[in-house]
């Protein structure tokens, strides 16, 4: 098993290396000269005196080169616009979006395991069918489209919470509700399915018959649920990582996804490597650990395939 | 005592390879009977046929400007008239058209690019699958450093470079999904390839192509058809959020994202150019995701209801 | 007994005196944070004379202070000189005051001036567009200096009120502007983060501290948020609003809308340097015809704009409509259009008008509008979008490759008429419409030079402007009126015509 680890982390350097290279390649290509983003009335000469101040005056490969030399140093550079260094940029942005995140994931086992435990008792029931009806919903509503509903009535016609900025609880609960919206539906199905799994054990059968209470064997049944919805969280965190950005948008939330969109628009490369990579990294180390719970619950698949 | 837990209903399934009608008439039965297919479909029928025939279902030109007629609200509301039933947009044009044309956008751009990405996917999944070896390391590398590259960064890159065109667009989610299409092929048939019947089919001679497409691709169709249309949803809403921070197809032709874009700033003054669309794309996605679900239970048994 | 009543008498009245002048003291105290919400990005960049942003210009004025100032009645007033006196036709001597010292707390003198004034005159620098030509000081003594023109020049002593006067040992220094601006003004840059500047109160300003202890300018992309961000209290000032908003601005009582026509229009450019519209007035007359503007004020924008017929706007220095300038003739366009070499359109290589969405309110509505009524004609044109960030890069170009119109504002923030005469349409530097017709380089160079004011008026309404419009290099489409939204307990906070920041009287009750 820790071969497999250190395997995969070797490839997910080598994969990081090369998507690095690759965003540089693609700047390259980007049409905009980022001196003149930065300074768009500046005569020829101190476009010049900005893009050397920049390196980037150098060839690809110096370029390259030198962004690895500092990389590992752990210095990112400066961003073009915020004249600050990418690292703290970083450093400040990302742990919102992991509140972001973090809240959504709580919401969403908040409202999805009741629902889901209550569809799973009562199997093919008028109860069931609606709970199936709001999971299935809740999967097809455009989560930036809920976000605006929500600005609409929560916010501007009842005002019970911010509609943007950052600061408090409440300024996370919309956002987070909104990007909670798609784990509901798979975290239901999820429950609803190992829950229906454990009821039809025999063996439960024979513990209900005998007068244990349901209460402790659905808490039974919930503990077995919580590393394949973990998984599934996993699963799905790279795809909200792209809703995050226009659900932050929406919301002004300052957080990592609305850094990356406008460092892209505002041709801030700096940020924009910096945010390449830790984005990057972020990846495959959910990649590698949804792989490997692939493994744990499903041993058909042969382990050296990994 | 339930015998058959071992024996799930993949394995009847092959069993019934070699019974070649049985098999077929079972799925037929399948898609008929259950309910969630047949309301799932219907929904997402009807949603293709308003499209699709967008000139017969009305009769207004998406693109048709009239600013004297701006931000009209719908038709049940103070100051809407009969004439615009879900009310205008921002430069006077009929909202309900907008809404219909833009499906037409924003369904074919999920079906070419699903079309695509399923192709290639497919299509290394199968070679990685069944042959293995230093190819398949070098495949997997691919999908790899894919998955490895944050899509957001990569998605306004590219469309800061070049203009979003549609081809672009399917371009761009054809290379956002086949990795998938490519794991899942190769996850059946890594399953499959010792699986008694084809080793049997081997040992008699079968040539690896003829095992390939006849017997394992049949497996794989379910699976196929299951993330197609789970694809499809994604990609109409994917392009939503793209046309919406306005990355999207440029003006004035109409898609459900850049529809809403336009009305961001009327949110608390005109909600209906932002509303509307969004019930559009419920609606198309809840028919979608109804079919697929109910599709997911046969291809998954253990989430099958017992009838 | 007499003296004891005396003395007793004289402590009271000093103790009153003194508890006034303290009280008045602790009233004048600064106190509270005014939050801004700002619809255009700021620059990252501190030095004044980089850029010519209009929302930088908005800003500066709350850190930078400036030889002469602007009052509300258009007049010029003394702000860092005290007295001038014109010498000769290309001489004026300022006093400066004295005792003003810089956030950084050096002393002002006029050693600063000069190296202020000649810096931003410099042709190198975007901030000469404002500026008669290049500068020299002369110091006569630390408080005394001479500005010099080469010719004599009309618009200096307005112009004057545009250059901030920033510490000779920053000029040319982009070290030392990336940290902090270092100016006289009445609040001192603290930080820019997050998209949001942070300043707070100069307590030895030369006029006495403001009466806020802080302030915030904070770039909010989106109207409806910006609306709502003041709706709640958590800015209290919100800029260019929409005509659809003012109903729910209306019926808050926490609010009061500002509604004022400012010194900016917007305005549709031809790439005069790039064909098809290259030495061929005639066709950009054809397109100017074609465009109705009328409509655009009255549907589209209808309380957020003035209809425009001048390439100035009311109020500034020869303002006056112009005969000639085109109104919305169908007929006439497809004449002109015909007469310019492409009847019907045909001829025309596919066109594109750009727009940066989000750069003013509703630009690609109109944008839209006006690609509907050119197609109405014959000519083949499409709508080009690009991102807010990329306007500045672009909008400058000569000959950009991807769009051969664009609609830009222009706001210089100032009632002198060169400002937009000149910064538009003189051949060097170009600037948006690249226009480059000697006859216009001649009577702009006319105006500048006369200092008799009732001769310059006639001069820009008879023969400049006409001049201009005759050449079309840009259709204006209508002068912006500003909407904002202030919260009421903002106090003394006055929306000027030339949308510049000037918060030193501004407070917040209670």
């Amino acid at each position: 098993m820790k071969q497999i680890i250190i395997k995969r982390l070797i490839i997910g350097l080598f994969v990081i290396l090369v998507v690095t290279m690759l965003t540089f390649a693609l700047l390259q290509l980007f049409p905009g000269d980022p001196a003149k983003m930065i300074a768009p009335w500046a005569g020829e000469e101190t476009l010049i005196e900005i893009r050397k101040s920049f390196g980037l005056d150098s060839p690809f490969h110096i370029q390259v080169l030198k962004f690895y030399q500092d990389a590992l140093k752990g210095d990112f550079g400066e961003s073009f616009f915020y004249r600050e260094e990418v690292r703290t940029l970083l450093f400040s942005y990302f742990p919102r979006t992991i509140y972001l995140t973090l809240g959504a994931l709580l919401m969403a086992l908040v409202i999805s395991i009741p629902l889901g435990v209550l569809s799973a008792l009562n199997r093919d029931s008028f109860i069931d069918r609606i709970v199936l009806f709001i999971s299935i919903t809740s999967q097809s509503l455009p989560n930036f489209w809920l976000a605006l509903m929500f600005i609409l009535f929560f916010a501007v016609k009842l005002g019970l919470f911010p509609a943007g900025g950052y600061g408090s609880w409440q300024h996370l609960f919309l956002p987070s509700f909104a990007l909670a919206c798609t784990l509901i539906a798979t975290f239901i199905r999820s429950i609803r399915s190992m829950m229906i799994d454990v009821l039809e054990q025999d063996f439960i059968k024979a513990s209900e018959a005998r007068g244990i209470p349901r209460l402790y064997i659905i808490k039974k049944g919930l503990r077995n649920t919580f590393v394949p919805l973990l998984t599934l969280f996993t699963m799905q965190l790279g795809y909200m990582l792209g809703g995050a950005v226009v659900i932050e948008f929406i919301f002004n939330y300052p957080g990592i996804g609305l850094l990356a969109m406008q460092a892209v628009l505002r041709r801030d490369y700096p940020l924009i490597q910096g945010l390449v990579v830790l984005i990057s990294t972020v990846f495959i180390i959910l990649n590698l650990l949804v792989d490997l719970s692939y493994t744990y619950l499903d041993p058909r698949i042969r382990k050296e395939e990994l | 005592m339930n015998l058959d837990t071992n024996i799930d209903n993949n394995t009847l399934l092959k069993k019934d390879n070699i019974n070649f009608k049985g098999k077929l008439s079972r799925w037929y039965r399948f898609l008929l009977t259950n309910k969630g297919i047949f309301f799932g479909s219907l929904i997402t029928f009807i949603v293709i046929f308003c499209v699709v025939f967008a000139p017969l279902v009305t009769t207004y030109d998406p693109l048709k400007q009239d600013i004297t007629k701006r931000l009209t609200p719908p038709m049940w509301q103070d100051g809407g008239s009969i004439e615009h039933i879900l009310g205008t947009d921002s430069m006077g044009r009929d909202l309900l058209t907008r809404i219909i044309y833009g499906g037409r956008f924003s369904l074919l751009l999920g079906l070419t690019s699903v079309l695509i990405a399923l192709m290639v996917g497919t299509l290394f999944g199968l070679i990685t699958g069944y042959y293995g070896g230093f190819l398949e390391n070098i495949l997997m590398r691919i999908v790899d450093i894919q998955l490895g590259f944050p899509f957001i960064i990569l998605v306004v890159i590219i469309l800061s470079i070049a203009e979003p065109t549609f081809w672009v667009l399917s371009a761009l989610f054809s290379l956002l999904l086949w990795p998938g299409y490519a794991r899942v092929v190769r996850s059946i048939l890594l399953s499959e390839k010792s699986a008694a019947y084809v080793l049997a089919a081997k040992s008699l001679g079968a040539s690896d192509f003829r095992i390939i497409i006849i017997y394992i691709a049949r497996n794989i169709i379910p699976s196929m058809l299951l993330m197609s249309t789970m694809d499809i949803a994604t990609i109409i809403i994917t392009e939503a959020m793209l046309g919406f921070v306005g990355l999207g197809t440029p003006p004035p032709a109409p898609t459900w994202g850049n529809i809403m874009a336009d009305g961001k700033n009327y949110i608390s003054t005109a909600w209906w150019v932002i509303t509307f669309p969004g019930v559009a794309i419920w609606i198309t996605l809840f028919g979608i995701n109804l079919f697929g679900d109910n599709l997911q239970q046969f291809v998954n048994p253990k989430l099958r209801k017992k009838y | 007994m007499k003296n004891m009543r005396t003395t007793i008498g004289s402590f009271i009245v000093l103790v009153f005196c003194l508890s006034l002048v303290l009280s008045s003291v602790v009233w004048a105290a600064p106190k509270g944070e005014l939050k801004i919400g700002i619809a255009q990005d700021l620059v990252g960049n501190w030095d004044p004379t980089q850029h010519t942003v209009v929302t930088m210009l908005q800003v500066e004025p709350t850190y930078f202070d400036f030889l002469v100032k602007v009052n509300i009645d258009g007049d010029l007033e003394p702000m860092l000189a005290t007295s001038w006196e014109n010498i000769d036709p290309l001489t004026w001597e300022f006093k400066i005051r004295e005792s003003v010292k810089f956030h950084n707390g050096s002393l002002l003198t006029s050693a600063d001036v000069k190296s202020a004034i000649e810096y931003a005159s410099s042709a190198k620098n975007p901030s000469s567009a404002w500026l008669p030509g290049e500068i020299k000081g002369k110091i006569v003594d630390d408080y005394t200096i001479r500005l010099i023109t080469d010719k004599p020049a009309a618009s200096l002593l307005y112009s004057l009120s545009m250059i901030p006067i920033t510490n000779k040992e920053w000029v040319n220094n982009p070290e030392k502007f990336a940290e902090t601006p270092n100016g006289t003004g009445p609040f001192k840059f603290v930080k820019f983060e997050r998209d949001t500047l942070h300043l707070e109160a100069n307590m030895d300003y030369w006029q006495g501290p403001p009466n806020l202890e802080k302030v915030q300018f904070q770039y909010i992309i989106d109207p409806s948020a910006r609306l709502y961000l003041v709706k709640t209290g958590q800015i209290q000032i919100a800029g260019r609003l929409l005509s659809e908003q003012i109903p729910i601005i209306e019926s808050d009582p926490n609010v009061v809308l500002e509604k004022n026509p400012i010194v900016e229009q917007m305005w549709l450019w031809f790439k005069c340097k790039k064909s098809p519209f290259k030495d061929n007035p005639t066709l950009r007359r054809a397109f100017a015809y074609a465009i109705d503007r009328a409509g655009i004020t009255k549907y589209i924008m209808y309380e957020q704009a003035k209809e425009s017929n001048s390439l100035l706007v009311p109020g500034v220095f020869g303002y006056a409509p112009a005969s000639n300038m085109p109104s919305y003739n169908v007929e006439k366009a497809k004449e002109l259009l015909a007469q310019a070499g492409y009847p019907n359109g045909q001829g025309l290589p596919p066109l594109k008008l750009m727009v940066a969405v989000g750069a003013w309110p509703k630009c690609k509505e109109y944008g839209e509008y006006i690609v509907e009524n050119l197609q109405d004609i014959g000519i083949p044109i499409e709508l080009f979008t690009v991102e807010i960030g990329r306007l500045g890069a672009i909008c400058f170009d000569e000959e950009p490759e991807d769009y051969d119109l664009q609609i830009t504002g222009w706001n210089p923030t100032g009632l002198e008429p060169d400002l937009f005469l000149r910064a538009l349409f003189y051949s060097k530097p170009g600037r948006l419409s690249n226009i480059d017709v000697p006859e216009i380089d001649q009577t702009l160079d006319k105006e500048l030079n006369i200092l008799d004011l009732a001769k310059r008026e006639q001069v820009i309404q008879n023969e400049t402007i006409p001049t201009i419009v005759d050449y079309m290099p840009g259709l204006p489409l209508f002068q912006t009126v500003e909407l904002k939204a202030v919260r009421q307990e903002v106090k003394g906070f006055k929306l000027l015509p030339s949308t510049v920041y000037d918060l030193h009287g501004v407070y917040l009750a209670d």
